[in-house]
This record gives C-alpha cells, sequence and structure tokens, in this order.
C-alpha cells in the first residue's frame, strides 16, 4: 500500500469509517513509515481541534424574534382563507339557499347558517389548499388556463419551473414585462405565464389566489416579506443553479404579490408594474397617465389608497433594504416616504 | 434529536407543536449558519430566514427523509445563498489580530491562538468544502447525512471533506510555523 492510499484511509479513520482489516493496514504502514505516522498525527490533531469548536448559541431567542413575523403570517393565511369562503358562501347563499332559511324560526336559522358557514368554510379551505398544491407542483393545468394563448413556454419548462420554485415565485412576476411575451425560459417561465395572463386586464381569477387582496388588504407589513423571500432575486437571475431541488418551497402563498393590474376603487385608473416602474393608465381609455422613473430593485405591495388619489407601491432592492413610495395622482408626482 | 410525535403534529396544524418545534431547533440553525458565515448578525438573520422558511413549508417536509438533514438543508441553502451574494472582504483586521496576539503570546494563550487559527483557516475553504467540514463537526452527521443534506452524492461528500481537512491541516501548519504573512 503506498502513501496516498494510505492517506485516504487515514481520512476515513478520523471518520470511524474503517473496518477492522483497514485499521490494521493503516496502523501496519504508519508503523514503518514516518511521514505518514506523522501526517496521521496532524490529521487526529485537526480532528480533536475541529471537534471542540465551540457550540455556539444565539444571544437571544431567534423564535421571539421571528415571532411578529411568524404572527403576521398566520394572520394572512386566515384571511386569504375568510376572503375565500366568504366569496364561495355569498355565491352560493345567492342561489336561494337564503330564502329557505329565512323561513325559519329565528333561533334555529342562526344556527343552521352558522353550520352551513363553517362546513362551507372547510371545504372551501381545503379546496384551496389544493388549489395551492396544484399551482406550485408539477400539474401544467392550473399553470395553463391561466396563461394566454401568446405564452411562448412549454408545458415542460413550466412543470419545472413550478416544482422548482415555490408561491413566492408568482411575487417574481413583477420583475417581469407584463406586456411582452420575450421574458426567458427556464424559472422565469412561471412568472411570464402569470404576466401574460395579467398583461392588459386585471385577472382576479389568476391563481385564484389571494394576490387579490392588495385590494382588499390595504395594510400589509413589508418587513416581513423580506425575511421571508429572501432568494427570490437569486432564482431570479440563475435558473440553471437551482440549489434548493430536493427542498421545494411552498411558502406563504397568501403573501401579496406585486400584481400586475390594479384598479383604483373608483374605478378610473389602472396601476401597472411595468418592468422597473409602476405606469397608471386610464381604465376609460388605456391612456397612460403617468409614469414613475425606473427603480433598482423589485417592484411590489402596489396599493391604491381609499380615496383613489394616492397610490404606494414599495421597491425591494438588492441588498434586502425596502423602500417605500407614495405616486401622488393629482399633481402625477411620486415621493419617497418613510416606513 | 427530536420527538417524532412533535412533527407530526406541528405538520397537522398544532401550531403550538411548530413553534415548540422551532425552538428546539434554533441552535442547531444558528450554529451552522455561524460557522459558515463567520460572522454573528449574519448568523442571526441568516438563522430567522431558515426558522420562517421551515415554520411556512413544515407541510412539504416528508417522513423519509430525516428531519435534521431537512432542517440544515435549508439552513444551508440560505448560508450558501448570503455567502455568494455578499462581496468577499478581506478581513484584513482578523490577520492583524493574530499577528499581534503571536507577538505578546504566551504559553498559556496558546489554545486561544490555535482557535484563532482554526477559525481563519475555516474561513478560506471554498464555501461547499466548508459547509461540509460544518455539517460534520458542529452537528455530527455522518457522511450520509450530510449528502442528504447538501443533496450530494456521497462521493463527492468524501471528497469535499477530506480535502477540507487537507487544506486546513496544511493551513495550520503554516500558521504555525508563522509562514502565513497575508
Amino acid at each position: 500500500m503506498n502513501c496516498q492510499e494510505v492517506m485516504e484511509l487515514m481520512q476515513r479513520q478520523l471518520d470511524d469509517d474503517l473496518e477492522d482489516g483497514e485499521i490494521e493496514v493503516l496502523m501496519n504502514h504508519t508503523r514503518q513509515c514516518p511521514d505518514c505516522a506523522a501526517m496521521l498525527e496532524r490529521m487526529k490533531l485537526l480532528s480533536a481541534e475541529l471537534t471542540s469548536l465551540p457550540k455556539v448559541v444565539p444571544s437571544y431567542s431567534l423564535v421571539d424574534a421571528i415571532m411578529p413575523e411568524l404572527l403576521r403570517i398566520d394572520e394572512q393565511q386566515k384571511q386569504s382563507a375568510a376572503l375565500q369562503a366568504a366569496g364561495a358562501i355569498m355565491a352560493g347563499n345567492g342561489n336561494g339557499s337564503a330564502s329557505d332559511e329565512a323561513a325559519l324560526p329565528r333561533r334555529s336559522q342562526r344556527k343552521r347558517r352558522w353550520t352551513s358557514w363553517s362546513a362551507f368554510g372547510g371545504v372551501v379551505a381545503a379546496g384551496i389548499v389544493a388549489g395551492i398544491f396544484l399551482i406550485t407542483y408539477p400539474p401544467n393545468i392550473g399553470l395553463k388556463d391561466s396563461a394566454n394563448g401568446n405564452s411562448s413556454f412549454s408545458a415542460d419548462s413550466a412543470a419545472e419551473s413550478a416544482s422548482l420554485l415555490d408561491g413566492m415565485a408568482l411575487k417574481n412576476m413583477v420583475k417581469h414585462d407584463g406586456a411582452g411575451g420575450d421574458a426567458p425560459a427556464g424559472d422565469a417561465g412561471v412568472q411570464s405565464l402569470n404576466n401574460e395572463s395579467g398583461s392588459g386586464a386585471e385577472n382576479e381569477a389568476r391563481e385564484g389566489l389571494a394576490e387579490n387582496d392588495e385590494r382588499d388588504i390595504q395594510s400589509v407589513d413589508q418587513y416581513g416579506e423580506s425575511l421571508v423571500a429572501p432568494d427570490e432575486p437569486r432564482s431570479m437571475g440563475a435558473p440553471a443553479s437551482i440549489e434548493r431541488q430536493g427542498d421545494s418551497e411552498g411558502g406563504p402563498i397568501f403573501e401579496t404579490a406585486g400584481g400586475e393590474a390594479v384598479v383604483s376603487p373608483d374605478g378610473q385608473y389602472v396601476a401597472n408594474i411595468v418592468q422597473h416602474a409602476v405606469q397608471v393608465t386610464q381604465a376609460a381609455d388605456g391612456k397612460l397617465f403617468m409614469e414613475t422613473a425606473r427603480k433598482n430593485g423589485k417592484l411590489e405591495q402596489l396599493t391604491w389608497s381609499e380615496d383613489g388619489s394616492e397610490l404606494t407601491f414599495e421597491v425591494r432592492l438588492e441588498q434586502g433594504a425596502i423602500e417605500k413610495y407614495v405616486i401622488s395622482l393629482e399633481d402625477k408626482t411620486e415621493r419617497k416616504s418613510s416606513r | 434529536m427530536v420527538e417524532p410525535g412533535i412533527i407530526k403534529a406541528a405538520q397537522s396544524g398544532d401550531r403550538d407543536a411548530l413553534i415548540t418545534l422551532l425552538r428546539e431547533i434554533e441552535t442547531h440553525v444558528y450554529r451552522t449558519a455561524y460557522y459558515i458565515l463567520n460572522n454573528e448578525q449574519d448568523a442571526m438573520d441568516a438563522a430567522q430566514e431558515a426558522l420562517i422558511r421551515i415554520y411556512t413549508k413544515i407541510g412539504s417536509y416528508e417522513e423519509k427523509a430525516q428531519f435534521k438533514t431537512w432542517v440544515q438543508r435549508i439552513v444551508t441553502n440560505i448560508c450558501i445563498d448570503k455567502f455568494r451574494r455578499s462581496k468577499p472582504t478581506v478581513s484584513i483586521d482578523e490577520h492583524d489580530l493574530v499577528f499581534r496576539e503571536k507577538q505578546n503570546v504566551e504559553d498559556e494563550v496558546m489554545s486561544s491562538y490555535a482557535l484563532q487559527d482554526i477559525r481563519s483557516a475555516i474561513e478560506q475553504l471554498p464555501e461547499h468544502h466548508r459547509t461540509v467540514v460544518v455539517l460534520r463537526y458542529l452537528q455530527d452527521f455522518s457522511y450520509n447525512e450530510i449528502a442528504d443534506s447538501l443533496d450530494l452524492p456521497l462521493n463527492t461528500v468524501k471528497s469535499y471533506l477530506f480535502r477540507a481537512r487537507q487544506q486546513l491541516q496544511a493551513l495550520l501548519h503554516d500558521y504555525q510555523k508563522g509562514g502565513v504573512r497575508g
């Protein structure tokens, strides 16, 4: 056995990976070879030092530190589930079940409604979960349905992307040009598909998920976003080197994405995130009303104020910092706002 | 490490169980991040990110994989990301510190000096070699467990680990001989 082969034995020895026979071979060699004996000693010393590296602990409880974020995530999920449930139930009630209930005495009527509510809610919630699964995992159906005809991506790349990227990838939509059909292939496939379908029209049905909450939930804490989805910029720019293969990311899909088209409360304007700027077009004729300057990051959280006079959005910079901007419609200006 | 009961409970919606679970693993998550990133603040950030991700993705953990390897996979991915994105800085301060200590070194200081060396040496390893060393020595993972965490073939894991140890050994040899002058 030569010294090089013995080196391998030495290494494995440090991990207790040798069988008795091999240990003997190693010992025999080092007995006769001073160089290898010296090397073995150094390696053993090194291994001992590595083993005794201090078992550091965090200086404060990390779980406590993230608790606000966890609560926020819970809230979002609850709100989204409730919204979907409410929507479905109102549709259901409209079909006449309400008239039946009106005939019954009040008390049992209330009871009935409660049970049907929770049953409905349960079914709808289950449906939502199934829907989310469909979106984030392979089945191309979900993506295809919401994609336009002019989407040029193969179902394969979409499926692959879908299985590799999590629901958070949906938020990446904002980065791509909603109008163009020339987005890069690969993992951008998912985003562009969503973009395609979103371009030109508000698309509530898109993904059927709660990205709509930018309309309904005005006050979303953006801090959480930066914690939860730090890997987005990376997965955006490096389709080839996706390291999270086995680790499918079914992230908090209920997070608000920077949806493409957001209609103002009075219905007069439509706000869009286009490449790195926000465009506001007139709903009536589609004419461009105003456009912000180009920003150096991802645009998200496009939200109208209650009276429709202002539009806020956020820019997430490369290093993770978030800038908040406010667009004032009457004077067509934008300004940075403090958090 | 963690009882399987808690994991199941956490997965089926028991929020308290999930929080308890996070508390049980937070130290391990932090420790890995600390040794890969070699910086307390970065490690805190990365560890928090990892915990949040685990919280939201607990549903995607499949029993056929070991929980601890699944957890370590998440934190190492985040760290390697951070690693790549941050600019490589030359920690001149640290090297100065080493040399200064060397000049004043007494025997009793030798042990902390040795620690400085090892940490500096680890810092010089490429990210995957470093990660393998961290999982092996700070998490006591076997070759297979490391392979599962990093999604690497067994032979690659061994080759990274062996190479890393050789490099560390060479670097330390240099340090001790006073050969490193930056």
